[in-house]
């Protein structure tokens, strides 16, 4: 290799090394700072809802419901019911009819019942008591359910047939006959036949006044043996209807007294501890609501009428004279199987409750009593299917007033200046909210920033100037017809957001009022709602130090 | 943080958010680095100094290179006098606005790695043939100015924001390629080189389209997104409806479920199942690719030549999903209920699964590579001397992104070559890049950066970084034996 060669190697690898050795010292790395931050700014709406005046009156109360009418008007109704059944009004007993048939008062020799073989007919009507369980007077009971149990027995020396027939008694459409053969002359004949009665109907003599009868043929047809007859032989029969279930009654089924709801108390929910204010209701009633199925009238009487309050007082409610009984109507004969419907209603027109109206009531207490037939002995009907649905309501119409409703809560509150998160990483906040108020109520808020020892140390409006939705406008009956837009921004102050990082409780407080400062009545309609829309716009700091 | 890793730290992050130039930028320095043999992969038709060679495996060669096409060190570092030191754009005395002006509308960040298993090169006659085998992983992720906009100043600043053209596409596959060159009495050479290609994995946005519109009333977002994967051995949830089941997708890929063994999960979440070989391997999705091009030597000392590099496909058919969601949603905020069991948090996740479903299809698709051209002309000085220009652009979704290098190559003796080289990217003209070749005995040793010079010189211009080295063992190039360059001078 010759010098020049060797130099030339040695002056660019030189070179090279220098240049890869050299590192410039920009790039060394203690002269640099890493220290980032990030300072953005947004803004974005959180949350929007649009609340219905229901979804807020259901969650406001939950034991009654809400209803409407055919406009939309608002109700709240909390209700009770009671039911009378057909079987608790009236009930076919068992009938036991006993008929000695045949008895001779003195010994009758064997020759004279002539030839062996001839027979001898004998013929017995009776009319037997039907019995009752009250002064009812049924003309006809169709039957789905019971049978006839006849028992005889005989002791005389002789065959013969017995026929058992009732012109008042159908048995599948057709009239009653139950042929029975005394088929041995040993003396000691005995049988029982049951005769089923599902389908069959009995009609009852009503002839006399004060009972009913059910008239029985029996005819027995005595088939000489030659033996004698002895004063001491019978032939026995005892007829017994049991088990008895009827399809339909008809006729006058009598009275019937009971007191089917005793002091029953309609509860509203508890508004809160610490609930301010008053509410007037315009127009509370008191519905009652009654199914009839029967074929038989009733009078309704509501007694014990109370109302509760909070500091655990009452108020009877007065009734105006003529209110009770409240008479309930019957389907008439061609409504058979069907429910006649009666409604009345007690309210500030036939009552004092409108005056017992108030933000403490906190129930109702009323009895009711059912009297069937009130007006006296009539012709009626009852089906096994028949019933009095009897419900009570208390109903609230939505029209009323309130005037410094004030609801407050507590809340545990904590953002704390913690090591990721703190006072120092908000430059600035404010938040917008946007209502669209069709609720007939000017609502207020306020939130109250408090320490551990509940002291407010700030709040997010200011005294003059709460948070106020207006109401929406309203007509002169009350009702919204035009919806009031507001919209505003509410940017913190600095020791707002300063006080916000130390409080550990929030306080939230509401003020609602009706219309005009609750000097009028309002409506609420199924309409009515409160849009919202809560955007907020903030600005942060953070810093990360990466050279620590 | 220890002082290495955060020197580290701080020129990766500079290296990926920095570019000068609007395209990729494959080193232009060594196209005309005849002492390197795999100058040849720039242009087919040249035909390297020896005989033949044998490439070491993985670096021969190994490229690198990360790029940006907007920020320079300039615009994310600052002399601070009160620190005495340079700090970020995100310091507290840093200039975030400095920093979003310097973003283009679209923003383009790009990486890639490949590595050469093997590579071999011979001369019979007047053809000289190559044969190499790749490993190539390229990336690159894109975002609009307002996207940085919004990452770093919310949106206190503007109310419109457009995010289109936010994407990160992803490219992994080898590469078999079999080249010849055929040279004509020294002054015409022509050359052309098939490349089997065998896809690996494949993340293609094909459109991404994000527009957003905020205030503090509402977010309106509008988008329409469509995304091909190929995503070997992920098998993901697609419901009866053919939308991408989120639900099932986060439990799937959840590490909770699978066993722990000091914290360390003992197999893979559900989502992965590994399926044979032929992943691995790339059989699955075939694909090719040609380059061609010309050395021609119209005068004494005058060289021109061009070349046409990566005119392929890939054709995608392994494990393949193909995403499409398309939006117009407006957030008005979470909705409030007064459901006693309201959440927020799920409210507004509920909302956001509705308007987000992807609807997802299985169908194979085709990816297309970056085609380059290459264009220059060179004057040799003296025997050892050899000026070039060289121009070249790259072509991807239909668009051109062009660089223009100028060159000197210093050649003082046949073991040794250095080029210093100049280029102009885009709007980026501080681009200084070195190459440097040895040789010694059946050694020969290369290293190539576009940017050192810029970095030692000019740090606050420095815009991007790569490199490409390589080892390979040479023969015959004596010049005795070998076949001989063009003699520079006679």
């Amino acid at each position: 290799m010759s010098l020049i060669r060797f130099l030339s190697y040695a002056v660019i690898l030189s070179l090279v090394l220098a240049f890869v050795s050299c590192v410039n010292d920009e790039w060394m790395a203690d002269k640099y700072d890493f220290t980032v931050r990030w300072e953005p700014g947004y803004e974005g709406p959180l949350v929007f809802g649009d609340l219905s005046i229901e979804d807020m009156l259901t969650k406001f109360d939950t034991t009654g419901y809400l209803t409407e009418d055919s406009t939309g008007f608002l109700y709240f109704v909390f209700d009770t019911s009671e039911t009378v059944y057909a079987q608790d009004y009236i009930d076919i007993p068992n009938q036991d009819f006993i008929q000695v048939f045949f008895q001779s008062e003195v010994d009758i020799p064997g020759s004279t019942l002539g030839n062996i073989g001839d027979t001898i007919k004998f013929i017995q009507i009776k009319s037997f008591e039907f019995e009752r369980t009250g002064d009812e007077q049924l003309d006809s009971v169709y039957m789905k359910g019971g049978e006839i149990v006849i028992y005889v027995t005989s002791t005389i020396k002789h065959t013969g047939i017995l026929t058992i027939y009732s012109d008042q008694i159908e048995l599948n459409g057709r009239q009653y006959r139950q042929t029975i053969e005394i088929s041995d002359p040993s003396g000691n004949f005995t049988t029982t036949v049951t005769v089923p009665l599902a389908g069959s109907s009995l009609y009852l003599d009503n002839s006399n006044p004060d009972t009913s009868f059910l008239e029985m043929i029996f005819e027995f047809e005595l088939i000489n043996s030659g033996a004698d007859i002895l004063a001491s032989e019978i032939v026995h029969i005892t007829k017994a209807f049991q088990n008895l279930e009827y399809q339909a009654v008809f006729g006058y089924v009598g009275v019937y007294d009971s007191l089917i709801i005793d002091k029953e108390v309609i509860e509203f929910s508890a508004l809160p501890e610490d609930f301010k204010g008053r509410i007037q209701l315009a127009d509370p009633q008191l519905h009652l609501r009654v199914g009839n199925s029967f074929g038989v009238p009733f009078g309704i009487d509501l007694l014990d009428l109370e109302a509760r309050f909070k500091d655990g007082s009452s108020t009877p409610i007065t009734l105006d004279a003529g209110v009770n009984p409240i008479i309930i109507d019957a389907p008439d004969f061609s409504q058979v199987g069907q429910s006649v419907l009666s409604h009345t209603a007690i309210d500030r027109s036939n009552s004092n409750i409108n005056e017992i109206a108030s933000t403490d009531l906190t129930g109702l207490q009323f009895s009711v009593n059912a009297l069937g037939n009130p007006t006296g002995a009539s012709e009626n009907f009852i089906l096994d299917t028949s019933k009095l649905d009897v419900k009570i309501e208390v109903v609230i119409p939505m029209h009323l007033r309130a005037e410094g409703l004030e609801m407050a809560d507590t809340f545990d509150f904590e953002i704390g200046d913690g090591e990721d998160f703190s006072r120092e990483n908000i430059k600035s906040f404010s938040f917008q909210l946007e209502t669209e108020n069709g609720l007939p109520l000017d609502i207020s808020t306020q939130v109250y920033f408090m320490d551990s020892s509940d002291e407010k140390l700030d709040s997010l409006f200011n005294e003059q100037n709460w948070n106020i939705l207006p109401s929406g406008v309203i007509d002169n009956d009350g009702k919204v017809i035009m919806t009031t837009y507001n919209k505003v921004l509410i940017p913190l102050t600095e020791s707002q957001i300063d006080n916000v990082f130390i409080a550990e409780k929030i306080m939230m407080k509401i003020l609602v009022e009706t219309t005009d400062e609750g000097n009028r009545d309002i409506k609420f309609y199924s309409s009515n709602f409160l849009g919202f829309k809560l955007g907020a716009k903030a600005e942060v700091s953070i810093t990360t130090d990466e050279n620590n | 943080m220890p002082e290495r890793i955060r020197f580290i730290t701080a020129v990766c992050f500079l290296a990926i958010m920095s570019w000068t130039g609007v395209s990729a930028q494959y080193s232009n320095t060594y196209y005309y680095m005849y002492m390197v043999p795999q100058a040849n992969q720039l242009n087919p038709a040249f035909q390297p100094d020896c005989k033949s060679y044998v490439g070491l495996p993985v670096v021969s060669p190994l490229r690198f290179e990360v790029e940006s096409n907007s920020l320079r060190y300039k615009d994310i570092f600052t002399w601070d006098d009160n620190t005495g030191k340079f700090i970020t754009f995100m310091h507290p005395d840093g200039d975030k606005q400095k920093f979003l002006n310097a973003l283009e509308p679209v923003n383009v960040v790009r990486a890639g790695l490949a590595s050469t298993l093997i590579s071999v090169g011979w001369r019979e006659e007047e053809f000289f043939f190559t044969l190499d085998f790749s490993e190539r992983i390229d990336e690159s992720m894109s975002f609009s100015q307002d996207f940085a906009e919004f990452m770093i100043n919310g949106n206190k600043n503007q109310e419109r924001f457009n995010f289109s053209d936010l994407a990160n596409n992803i490219n992994y596959y080898h590469e078999l390629a079999l080249g010849v060159s055929y040279n004509f009495d020294d002054e015409f050479q022509l050359g052309a080189r098939a490349k089997l290609l065998l896809g690996i994995g494949n993340v293609s946005v094909r459109q991404s389209d994000i527009n957003m519109k905020t205030s503090i009333d509402e977010w309106h977002i509008k988008s329409d997104i469509f995304v091909d994967a190929s995503l070997p051995y992920v098998d993901l949830p697609i419901d009866e409806d053919g939308y991408l089941d989120i639900d099932s997708l986060r439990s799937l890929g959840d590490l909770d479920q699978m066993d722990l063994i000091f914290g360390i999960p003992t197999g893979l979440p559900d989502l992965i199942s590994p399926t044979g070989l032929s992943t691995v391997f790339g059989i699955k999705n075939p694909g090719f690719a040609l380059d061609f091009g010309f050395n021609y030597r119209p005068v004494e000392k005058v060289i021109v030549s061009a070349s046409v590099l990566d005119l392929g496909f890939i054709r995608w058919r392994n494990s393949v999903y193909n995403f499409h969601q398309k939006m117009d949603y407006t957030f008005e905020g979470v909705e409030f209920t007064l459901e006693d069991d309201w959440d927020p948090g799920e409210g507004l996740l509920d909302s956001l699964e509705s308007v987000t479903k992807i609807k997802t299809t299985q169908n194979a698709y085709t990816s297309f590579l970056s085609g380059r051209v290459y264009l220059g002309g060179a004057y040799e000085l003296t025997e050892k001397v050899r000026f070039a220009g060289l121009f070249r652009t790259r072509i991807q979704n239909y668009k051109f992104y062009n660089q223009f290098t100028i060159s000197a190559n210093y050649q003082p003796f046949n073991m040794l070559s250095g080029t210093l080289s100049y280029s102009i990217y885009g709007s980026s003209f501080m681009n200084l890049g070195l190459g440097l070749s040895v040789r010694g005995g059946p050694f020969n040793f290369y290293f190539i950066t576009d940017q050192a010079p810029t970095v030692y010189f000019w740090p606050q211009e420095f815009s991007s970084l790569n490199f490409r080295l390589g080892f390979n063992l040479v023969f015959g190039c004596d010049p005795s034996g070998g076949k001989k360059d063009r003699p520079l001078i006679d």
